[in-house]
């Protein structure tokens, strides 16, 4: 084992590099150059600024005054003063102590993945569930009006009142058989082509011209309509801002630096993060929606009807793509609501025996935009 | 070797403890050169000394100091963060290495700390009141437009204030060799030059841009040094703009790229125009070769959503190191140390506001 290594002398005040040899002793580091002066430097002066990897050089700055330092290239010479002065060197790397460090690091990194873990499979639900009921019903009203007037624009809307009272009271008829309902529901109806209905915080759902005209009977409107209604009543809008906040929260402290450089991988992760709690809304809008059509007294499977018209229209993704997307697969949402709806009661009574739902239906033709126009 | 030769050590183990602002100022004066004697010597066919730098990291190195600063910051709620970010910088700071010495940052986390309350104190609350009261108390359009104005001149203050006082922060803890280096520039001087750049820039609608970049860089190098030696520099917006002109133009019809290619020719010509101890600094940096560095980094965190961001900022620090060097006959064994102090506030600030500006 060496008991001298070569190395460097800073003096702190100016950039010279001057060659010397170093040894540890007992209580202090002897420095001396090769015109025989000599040193010692007590280790308890002394803070080490470089050495801590591998191929690193070790760098010593001696504290006080001028912070003189002492480089050597050599990490063999941390191994020795520790042999040497093991207590009064324990301040100092010891690269001994590297394996541990990097057990250390791999346990830590176990720790993360599981707090990753816990946190997005139950602390975010339960955080957005805790402070949804925090939030007051009057905001989620206000950004419903401020959504409405973007989303829903008051020329695109279709204006037949006697139609819209016939599609409104469905929407009456589910909410009824809620208790503690806070919200007012209405139905607007847009002159759009789409095939689509969302639901808007604060109580109105918006159905989309194409889809309503592709529903054959009111029951099967009423499964739609029950199905965004759960999403108002069970404030997902509200929780998914919350979750998506949280989720960024969370991406952003795995990530370090939540800015700059990182700021697309970090939308990236809170995306594909949101998706999985968008689907969990989904699922649970078509089972609440369901249960709500049965207690109201409407056939289910009227519902399930209906999606298997969307099942037709679907691409047929499976696996990564259906991790894509915000809603389940129609398919499986079909499966879990036929599974459902085998457990329900089976009477039913129809809607509006009496009235054409075909008629009622184009809404948009009849309304020309304000033109009242009685049913024939 | 050229240098004063050989400086005997303190030979009384301790000696008296001289304040650290102990420099005898006659040799700062000295070593202040002037700008026309920075020409690197490369008279009499001898070939100019090149100095390159080196990055030593590796990626899988920074990402286990990445995952323990994480799981450090997770367990104390956030607070660990401000020392996670000095581990990370002075790990980064002492794996590049210029003439076979490489450099150090000795800033604390606690420092850091300081700084940010600081900022949130005299920035960020006074920010927030300007812009919420107004709706809190629903006064009418007028005075919220105002209040919006306030905070808009507030920003365009503090952020010229930031880049000083971060730059001032961060240099000071910043050394090579037991050097520090310092950063000598005056707030107000660039509070004053960042408002009329701007201002010359919209009335010129952005033509005036690249000059107001160059003067930017002017000041924060100028007035920045390693010890007693400053720093220069000696380029000109009229040199920058023709090619900022251009790139704006093409930038439809080549998709972008003539940016990336501006960014290349913005990088040498900063570079390039960069003196230090009578040699220049160049950058071979090419459009090309940034294009590879962007789209690698950005195809690495968007397939690892972020996590890989160990290896795209080694990645980074490579490039730099690959394509940056100091070419000239400078002395660099005769800088002597500079006395200064540097406030933490600026770095507490710029975490909030990351302007990015930083030397290197």
């Amino acid at each position: 084992m060496k008991s001298s290594w070569e190395g460097h002398y800073l003096d702190g005040r100016s950039s010279v590099k001057q060659p010397v040899f170093v040894q540890p002793l007992a209580d202090a580091l002897k420095v001396w150059n090769d015109n025989g002066i000599s040193v010692q430097w007590p280790y308890h002066e002394l803070k080490q600024t470089q050495g801590f990897y591998t191929g690193e050089p070790v760098y010593f700055e001696r504290e006080g005054g001028y912070h003189e330092g002492l480089l050597v290239s050599d990490s063999m010479f941390l191994t020795a003063l520790h042999q040497v002065a093991a207590v009064s060197t324990s301040h100092l790397h010891n690269p001994a102590s590297r394996p541990s460090r990097a057990k250390f690091t791999f346990l830590a990194g176990l720790a993360v993945v599981g707090f990753v873990g816990i946190q997005y499979f139950w602390g975010i639900p339960v955080f957005g569930a805790l402070a949804t009921s925090l939030v007051p019903i009057t905001w989620e009203e206000r950004l419903g009006q401020e959504v409405m007037e973007h989303f829903a624009p008051p020329t695109d809307r279709c204006t037949d009142p006697s139609r819209l009272k016939i599609i409104t009271d469905i929407v009456l008829k589910l909410t009824g058989t809620v208790e503690n309902n806070p919200y007012t529901f209405r139905v607007i109806v847009l002159d759009y082509q789409a095939v689509n209905a969302f639901a808007i915080p604060g109580g109105n759902i918006v159905v989309l011209r194409g889809l309503l005209e592709m529903t054959r009977t009111p029951e099967e409107l009423a499964g739609v309509l029950a199905h965004e209604a759960q999403h108002i009543l069970n404030r997902h809008s509200t929780r998914i801002m919350l979750e998506q906040v949280s989720t960024g929260i969370l991406v952003a402290a795995i990530l370090g630096d939540p800015t700059g450089i990182m700021a697309i991988g970090l939308e990236g992760a809170r995306t594909l993060g949101m998706l999985r709690y968008s689907r969990k809304h989904e699922a649970e809008a078509d089972t609440k929606g369901m249960q709500m059509l049965v207690a109201a007294g409407i056939n289910p499977q009227e519902m399930i009807a209906f999606y298997q018209l969307f099942l037709n229209k679907e691409r047929d993704s499976t696996g990564f793509w259906a991790y894509l997307s915000t809603h389940p697969r129609a398919q499986e949402r079909i499966d879990s609501l036929e599974s459902l709806a085998e457990g329900m009661p089976n009477k039913s009574v129809k809607l509006f025996p009496y009235l054409d739902w075909t008629s009622i239906r184009t809404v948009c033709h009849s309304s020309a935009r304000g033109r009242a126009d009685t049913l024939s | 070797m050229c240098g004063p030769g050989w400086v005997p050590f303190s030979m009384h183990d301790r000696g008296p403890l001289h304040a650290r602002k102990d420099v005898p100022s006659e040799a700062v004066a000295q070593l202040d050169i002037a700008p026309s004697d920075q020409e690197p010597e490369q008279s009499q066919g001898r070939p100019a000394t090149i100095r390159r730098f080196s990055f030593h990291a590796h990626g899988r190195t920074l990402f286990g100091i990445h995952i323990v600063n994480v799981f450090l910051t997770l367990l104390s709620c956030g607070l660990y963060y401000f020392w996670a970010k000095v581990k990370t910088r002075s790990f980064l700071y002492r794996n590049i290495e210029l003439e076979q010495d490489r450099f150090t940052f000795d800033g604390t986390g606690k420092e850091i700390f300081l700084g940010f309350m600081k900022a949130i104190l005299i920035f960020g609350l006074p920010y927030a009141a300007i812009q919420l009261v107004p709706e809190l108390l629903d006064t009418d359009e007028v005075l919220k437009w105002l209040a919006s104005l306030l905070g808009l001149f507030l920003i365009l203050v503090l952020i010229p204030r930031t880049v000083v006082t971060a730059r001032r922060y961060r240099m000071s803890r910043s050394a090579w060799r037991g050097i520090r280096f310092s950063f000598q520039g005056k707030v107000s001087d660039f509070i004053y030059l960042y408002l009329r750049g701007w201002g010359l820039t919209l009335i010129s609608l952005g033509a005036y841009y690249p000059f107001f970049l160059v003067k930017q860089q002017a000041f924060l190098i100028s007035h920045s040094y390693l010890g007693s030696h400053r720093f220069h520099f000696a380029g000109r917006g009229s040199d920058l703009a023709p090619s900022f002109v251009l790139a704006y133009l093409l930038f439809p019809i080549t998709l972008g790229f003539s940016w990336i290619w501006y960014l290349a020719k913005k990088h040498r010509f900063l570079w390039g125009n960069t003196y230090f101890a009578n040699a220049r600094f160049q950058s071979t940096v090419t459009a090309w070769s940034l294009f590879r560095l962007k789209a690698g980094n950005l195809l690495l965190l968007l397939l690892t959503l972020g996590l890989a961001w160990p290896w795209a900022t080694v990645r980074i620090l490579r490039f730099f190191s690959d394509h940056v060097s100091l070419v000239g006959q400078g002395d660099l064994d005769g800088i002597v140390q500079r006395l200064g102090t540097g406030d933490a506030m600026g770095e507490g600030l710029d975490e909030w506001l990351e302007t990015g500006f930083d030397f290197g």
